[in-house]
């Protein structure tokens, strides 16, 4: 089994099977635009080690999942936010590592686990206030009041849809 | 005296178009992306652009540029700060467009900050599906639903700039509202309001960036849509391109040719770079020559827009019984126009189609031949079936051994059982008629209905298998190939019917 070796961007190195690596769409394209395995260290300048060890476990985990199917993951909507046990327990991070790893994913191309990611968030959401959001997220209310009675009234129009 | 305008602007150009109030939270969401609550400097230094990749570009030159350029290796960063400020809008909207995060969960998440009002505002605003509601009785008047004041439209038409595929779909509540003229009412509480025409005009005027346009009138639209769709048709003049366009009606209802003609010709740039076409008919009876026609005003009036489109969705749908039936048996009027008709039976009217999604709802007699491709150019065949046949029967009354050429097949039916072992016997079957088939995808939806503690309740249930036909292993090159099936998914929803 040939390996690769990546280069977080705190310049530590990781040696990982190719074919885990290449769960990844960027650097498959770019393995396959080279041509054979490349002998120097391939940097992955947004990503530090402690998350790009996250990414490395996920993908060694579904090494053997079949490809996503394209049109299946244009059209999120369909899909539940249903997590399969392991990735819930993969995701049982703090969120400061879930955001990273959401970015990550997006940053390598790694669908479904952006996928796992983004259903992480969205069960983070459900069925929660705009000020229990706020408080789960640490997210600062910079609405004035007129602004707020503003979406109040827009959000009729949604909401009626 | 009932307010004259629902969206507070005037609908008579003469009495001028006053600006719609700009106050600091639209010129913020209109300028401003998402942006960090909490300072941090370290996590938005980096720019949303370096976070993504193109995906469909090949990264060659990035690639040498990893290799060769060590400098862009980024500084040792204990603690990154992240939160949720910090995805990049399309993720957020990633976020939010799952079915089960409904439209109450999107409304709070947008009432939390200016940074994800604004993601909401794109996620709710990108596809729009403009409802509008109609009574045919005692008059036919256009009717929007009341749902607190009527800021609801100023709304849209302060957002409406967003939109980048519109819907609009035609909504027939004459059963669910009672009263007459302005007095509707349902449930002992005023629920409607009526829409003038102009307003409805002035309602879709100014969606100038969409590019994606479709009109859904309802399957069973008992009247003429004539004067609505020539609305639409002046309403949508100023968007300037189209690259997608989507109608479904039922074309012995209202004049297509009519309205086709007099959308494309008054200004054909504007489908010149039409790549997608998708036209559902209702009530059409197979065996009646009507139908002929109407495919011929449709060409026809398509003109040279046909040349561009590579991508075709039909579909045909016959009515639900025989009284029905009856009343379909001719068209709105005559095709008297002095043009000599085409024959829909000979040439191919679309020459750049490569791919193709046919539905068909009841039994007609080659339904393919009204695609008017060139059936050696499909590679890619989806086909919906509301037969109500075995599905065995399915490809005898296609005639998909035409589309010889295929690479990717889908489809789609009904069955009254699940019979997983019935599927497989019917992908086995199916896909020697393809030569070149590198996959396949069946889906099938069936509905069950069961009790619990006494209630019951009617579930939809929906399989989908995607099969890749390849070699068998170890064998020479054109030897036997073999199905592999990849991907096994069944949903479940409680309460729906079949959509096929």
């Amino acid at each position: 089994m040939s390996q690769i070796t990546l280069l977080s961007s705190d310049n530590v190195e990781m040696k990982v099977d190719k074919e885990v690596a290449e769960r990844s769409i960027l650097i498959k394209n770019m393995l396959e635009d080279v041509g054979e395995t490349p002998d120097q260290a391939i940097p992955i300048p947004n990503v530090n080690e402690g998350v790009l060890r996250k990414v490395i476990e996920w993908c060694e985990h579904h090494r053997n999942d079949p490809p996503p199917p394209a049109d299946e993951d244009s059209d999120s909507r369909k899909k539940s936010t249903d997590i399969e046990e392991w990735d819930q327990k993969f995701m049982q991070v703090d969120q400061e590592m879930l955001f990273e790893i959401i970015l990550a994913a997006n940053y390598l191309d790694i669908k479904p686990l952006l996928d796992v990611g983004c259903k992480t968030v969205a069960n983070m959401i459900k069925g929660k206030s705009p000020e229990e959001i706020r408080k789960t997220f640490n997210i600062q209310n910079d609405f004035t009041p007129e602004e707020e009675d503003q979406i109040r009234r827009e959000n009729e129009w949604a909401e009626d849809r | 005296m009932r307010s004259r305008s629902l969206f507070r602007v005037s609908i008579n150009p003469e009495k001028s178009i006053k600006p719609i109030r700009t106050s600091s939270l639209d010129r913020r969401t209109f300028l401003e992306p998402p942006r960090l609550t909490k300072s941090n400097s370290g996590s938005s230094a980096r720019s949303e652009s370096s976070l993504r990749p193109a995906s469909n570009a090949k990264p060659a030159s990035s690639l040498r540029s990893l290799f060769s350029n060590p400098s862009r290796k980024q500084p040792a960063r204990k603690s990154s700060g992240r939160g949720i400020l910090d995805l990049p809008s399309e993720v957020i909207q990633h976020v939010l467009s799952y079915s089960d995060i409904s439209v109450l969960d999107r409304i709070n998440f947008s009432q939390t900050c200016s940074g994800l009002h604004f993601c909401v505002l794109q996620s709710i605003y990108k596809n729009f599906e403009l409802k509008i509601a109609y009574r045919r009785e005692p008059q036919f008047k256009l009717l929007v639903h009341k749902k607190g004041d009527s800021e609801v439209f100023n709304t849209f038409n302060r957002y409406k700039h967003m939109i980048r595929t519109l819907r609009v779909v035609f909504e027939d509540v004459t059963n669910q509202v009672a009263g007459h003229s302005r007095t509707l009412y349902r449930n002992g509480e005023y629920t409607y309001s009526e829409l003038e025409l102009d307003e409805f005009f002035w309602l879709l005027s100014g969606c100038g960036q969409v590019r994606s346009f479709g009109i859904i009138a309802p399957k069973d639209s008992p009247f003429s849509f004539n004067l609505t769709l020539k609305l639409v048709q002046n309403a949508i003049s100023n968007i300037p391109r189209l690259d997608d366009f989507n109608i479904q009606c039922r074309p012995c209802k209202f004049d297509l040719f009519e309205f086709l003609d007099g959308l494309i010709s008054e200004d054909e740039t504007k489908f010149a770079t039409l790549d997608s076409l998708s036209v559902s008919f209702h009530g059409l009876l197979d065996g009646n020559s009507a139908n002929d026609k109407i495919f011929e005003a449709l060409y026809m009036a398509l003109g040279s827009a046909k040349e561009h489109i590579t991508k075709l969705q039909l579909s045909v749908t016959t009515d639900e019984g025989p009284q029905k039936t009856a009343q379909c048996c001719s068209l709105h009027r005559p095709f008297d126009h002095k043009q000599p008709m085409l024959d829909v039976t000979a040439g191919v009217q679309f020459p750049r189609v490569y791919q193709v999604e046919l539905g068909v709802g009841g039994t007609f007699k080659c339904p393919e031949r009204w695609l008017g491709v060139d059936y050696y150019n499909i590679t890619k065949l989806v086909i919906r079936s509301q037969l109500k046949e075995h599905i065995f029967d399915i490809k005898a009354y296609l005639g998909m051994w035409r589309f010889q050429n295929v690479k990717v097949l889908e489809l789609y039916y009904k069955s009254d059982n699940r019979d997983e072992e019935t599927v497989w016997a019917f992908a086995k079957g199916m896909i020697p008629l393809f030569r070149n088939l590198s996959k396949a995808k069946v889906g099938e939806a069936w509905t069950e209905v069961f009790r619990y503690c006494g209630v019951k309740s009617t579930v939809l249930k929906m399989a989908t298998a995607v099969y890749m036909y390849m070699p068998q292993q170890g064998t020479a090159m054109g030897s036997p190939y073999t199905l592999r099936r990849l991907y096994y998914h069944e949903d479940v929803k409680i309460g729906h019917s079949i959509p096929v």
